[in-house]
């Protein structure tokens, strides 16, 4: 296969995925709604938070506490982001569209086109996470006084962007095991993608320390890539203590390679099950 | 109910006292009133919008309240028992407490709000006809604002004055808050008659408006031509 | 000569809940290089799992295909580099984007070089004559210019094979046309490639392909060039009678011995109805009309005809081809 054509077609999917994003709305309108839904979950979490200490029965607010929500809550944005917009593209592809069938077809093949398509939404996701920790920060520190403790000079870059990168591969392993499940399905891309980002934002440590869970809850937080993901960003960023960053990366990879193997599993299945039962192009009845 | 889950054990993490984690679960159930009115109604249209059947229905000799309404009791079977797993399910794993001591005011309570919700999903709905893609767009990026506004998952009292005013719009807030006083904090109608005076405003009000939205948008749509136009 | 397209036995068994179809039934075809081939059949035939399973977008339950030597179920990679698929009735490509846009996209899928695919692009909007529509959004582009993109788009990558689904369906009698010379050309005259075309109109296969196969419940019934097949018809007679008269019974024509097959036009504008009664002998003709007459069926016209792609249909499934959906178009 001739990486120049991979290239392109990666190159194009992005463009594409940008195209049909903006599609609806001038930009501005664009970077409104990349930051709107992701703040308002943010302030959603805020305010429990606040509200939650003041009624607690000592009353004190635990500064530490909700950094580790607010880095959480904002990180989060790539497993929406990413999986989502793998998630809704077959779909629309297959039957709006009707051109899935030329993209399968085409020399570099589906997988590449989808690759290129979810890196769209993680270069959406990181404008959205920027955009939203901006905000967020704003709001929070500027106009409610809440002191967040983060030392953005501080902040260990290479961990952080090491984490990143590991955490990207696993994100795009599990959009594979979402794009395979919906090429074999028709009309479960959002019910699906809200199940799976649910359970990662429930077991996932995002807004709240998994040692809270019950044990069974931890067994599955144990085994999430995304815990690992947010424990080390968390940890290059806020440096909470208790904390041994190469176990903890050794961790994520780990789970990374699980969700891989998952990924590539899933989509390898749902092509073949594709091309046995024509699937490809197949018209959905409504 | 999984990011429900998420705010309870956040509220416990917190060690806030246990009547917001009914808060919540209550907040959840009403969510998929609100989400049936949202996705299940107002995109209706949207959805036969894109599959061409639209046509259909705007040919057939009933009034398009009547559609809406079929749609609406179609989902709200469903919808009434995925709040009602909510419900049982949040109650009996998180054990949150209740206090109900008047369960009639509880239901006028929860009726007028689901009417309410319902006859702003029509309104909704003739945007969705018109607009198609666009609307659903805004819906979807509505859907945090109005949680965080309405106050689903914490008392909106909290909010600064302007917020409330804003949230006040919102019908759900109204009901919301007269359900959870009646239902956790035991409290009667005569502590609620305002929640159930708004509510009943809410509904003479939306009403009209709702069907003369969906009339208006028909009628420009005709004109236009762009209510069989399939989305770009 | 080598073989551009060669299937032997291929079978393809749908299994449903409650009823298993067979889509295609032990079909061997081979098709020549530089052919243009037609596969003739109503609607449901199987015209369309053969063109899938071709373009590997299904597999087969069992049988063999090769498409330029290349195994369609082992080599599938191989395969989809040679070919391309046009399917009619379909949109073309992304709404939102440009008719430029679009082309511009499948270009860079199939790995062409930005000045190659530039110069390419510009070629085939000019050729197909809709340039100046190149900065037209696709959705506002009607059927007729939305196929042009969707033959554009197949041509793109140069195939070797070009599998065309229904290529006219839905389109107005002008753009066909248009459509059908410009592929017979660019198979034959520029002799580019061959050409793999399903279709449900007799004239469009008579007029576009070299070789026909003419397909029923999955089976090839007959295969050869259009005269060929309808040579072989020239020992029957064939009688085109117009009567007065759209709700008529004329189910006993089938019963009457000597009878080969006929088929029924129904017009429901003018109210009359067209049969085209294929007999071994005039005799048995002038029974046939007898008894129209006894019916007290008013007959407008009686013509006797030479034989088309639609009667060698007739003479081998005893049944018209577009029974039910005629009318729809010429």
């Amino acid at each position: 296969m001739a990486v120049n054509t991979i290239l392109r077609t990666v190159k194009q999917a992005i463009w594409l995925g940008w195209k049909i994003d903006t599609n609806w709305a001038n930009p501005l309108v664009f970077a409104i709604y990349y930051l709107v839904r992701p703040l308002a979950s943010l302030l959603i979490v805020g305010f429990i938070f606040l509200i939650g200490s003041l009624a607690s029965p000592s009353g004190v607010f635990d500064p530490q506490y909700f950094a580790y929500m607010f880095v959480g809550n904002c990180f989060f944005v790539y497993v929406t982001h990413v999986m989502m917009s793998m998630s809704i593209l077959i779909h629309e592809d297959r039957v709006h569209y009707e051109v899935l069938k030329h993209i399968y077809l085409s020399p570099a093949s589906l997988k590449w086109y989808i690759l290129g398509r979810a890196l769209n939404g993680v270069l959406n996701a990181s404008t959205s996470l920027i955009l939203t920790l901006g905000f967020g920060l704003l709001i929070f520190q500027g106009l409610l006084g809440v002191q967040i403790p983060i030392n953005w000079l501080g902040i260990d870059f290479p961990l952080l962007a090491l984490s990143l990168i590991i955490g990207m591969f696993c994100f795009l392993a599990l959009g594979f095991m979402l794009c395979g499940i919906n090429i074999m399905t028709s009309r479960v891309q959002f019910m699906l993608t809200e199940y799976v980002s649910g359970t990662l934002y429930l077991f996932g440590g995002v807004v709240f320390l998994p040692e809270i869970l019950p044990s069974w809850g931890q067994t599955i937080s144990n085994a999430l890539p995304i815990t690992y993901f947010l424990k080390s960003i968390r940890f290059a960023i806020l440096h909470q203590t208790s904390f041994d960053a190469q176990t903890n990366i050794a961790y994520l990879v780990l789970t990374t390679v699980g969700a891989i193997i998952l990924g590539i599993g899933v989509f390898k299945i749902a092509e073949y099950k594709a091309r046995r039962d024509g699937l490809i192009d197949r018209k959905e009845e409504y | 109910m999984l990011t429900l889950s998420a705010y309870v054990y956040l509220y416990k993490m917190l060690n806030a006292p246990a009547e917001f984690a009914s808060f919540v679960i209550i907040g959840g159930t009403m969510v998929a009133f609100w989400s049936n009115v949202l996705w299940n109604m107002s995109a209706q249209f949207y959805w036969e919008k894109e599959t061409g059947s639209l046509e259909v229905y705007l040919v057939a000799p009933i009034s398009r309240m009547a559609i809406l309404l079929g749609m609406a009791l179609g989902g709200i079977v469903n919808t009434t028992l995925r709040a009602a797993v909510i419900l049982i399910a949040g109650t009996l794993i998180f054990q949150v407490p209740f206090m109900l001591q008047e369960p009639f005011t509880a239901l006028l309570m929860f009726f007028l709000t689901i009417i309410a919700l319902y006859a702003l999903g029509m309104l909704f709905a003739s945007l969705f006809m018109l607009y198609g893609r666009e609307a659903w767009h805004t819906a979807n990026l509505l859907q945090e604002p109005v949680y965080l506004l309405s106050g689903l998952y914490f008392p909106v009292n909290y909010l600064p004055f302007i917020i409330q005013i804003l949230a006040s719009l919102i019908p759900l807030t109204f009901g919301l808050d007269g359900i959870r006083r009646v239902i956790i904090l035991g409290e009667s109608i005569t502590d609620t008659w305002l929640n159930v005076a708004v509510l009943v405003v809410f509904i003479l009000v939306l009403l009209p408006f709702a069907k003369f939205a969906l009339n208006y948008m028909e009628n420009l749509g005709k004109k236009e031509g762009r209510l069989t136009l399939r989305w770009q | 000569m080598s073989q551009s397209i060669e299937t032997r036995d291929l079978t393809r068994i749908f299994k449903g809940k409650s009823e298993t179809v067979k889509a295609l039934n032990k079909v061997s075809l081979s098709i020549g290089e530089k052919e243009v081939f037609g596969l003739l059949g109503p609607n449901g035939a199987g015209k369309t799992t053969f063109i899938k399973i071709l373009t590997t977008l299904l597999l087969p339950t069992s049988g063999e295909a090769h498409v330029d030597g290349f195994n369609v179920v082992k080599e599938a990679d191989k395969v989809r580099k040679i070919i391309s698929l046009v399917s009619g009735g379909e949109t073309p490509g992304y709404g939102i984007l440009s008719v430029r846009e679009n082309l511009w996209f499948f270009s860079q899928l199939y790995g062409l070089s930005s000045a190659v695919a530039k110069e390419k692009i510009k070629g085939l909007m000019a050729d197909l004559d809709f340039e100046e529509y190149a900065n037209t959004r696709m959705a506002k582009l009607s059927t007729g210019y939305r196929q042009r993109l969707n033959l554009a788009r197949g041509l793109l990558s140069d195939p070797k094979i070009l599998f065309l689904d229904e290529p006219t369906l839905g389109l107005d009698v002008l753009t066909a046309k248009k459509l059908r010379s410009y592929i017979v050309d660019w198979a034959k005259k520029e002799a580019k490639g061959t050409v793999l075309l399903t279709t449900h109109y007799m004239a469009e296969a008579d007029e576009m392909c070299d070789r026909v196969a003419i397909i029923d419940q999955g089976r090839i019934l007959a295969c050869g060039s259009p005269n060929t097949l309808k040579e072989n018809l020239k020992e029957n007679q064939i009688m085109k009678v117009e009567t007065a008269s759209i709700q008529a019974d004329f189910g006993f024509i089938d019963k009457m011995v000597g009878v080969i097959g006929y088929s029924q036009t129904r017009n429901i504008q003018t109210g009359t109805t067209t049969l085209k009664i294929m007999v071994s002998d005039d005799e048995i003709f002038s029974k046939i009309m007898s008894e129209l007459e006894k019916a007290k069926l008013k007959i407008l016209a009686v013509n006797k005809t030479e034989p088309t792609l639609e009667d060698v249909y007739i003479s081998l499934v005893g049944r018209g081809f577009e029974e039910g959906e005629a009318g729809t178009h010429a």
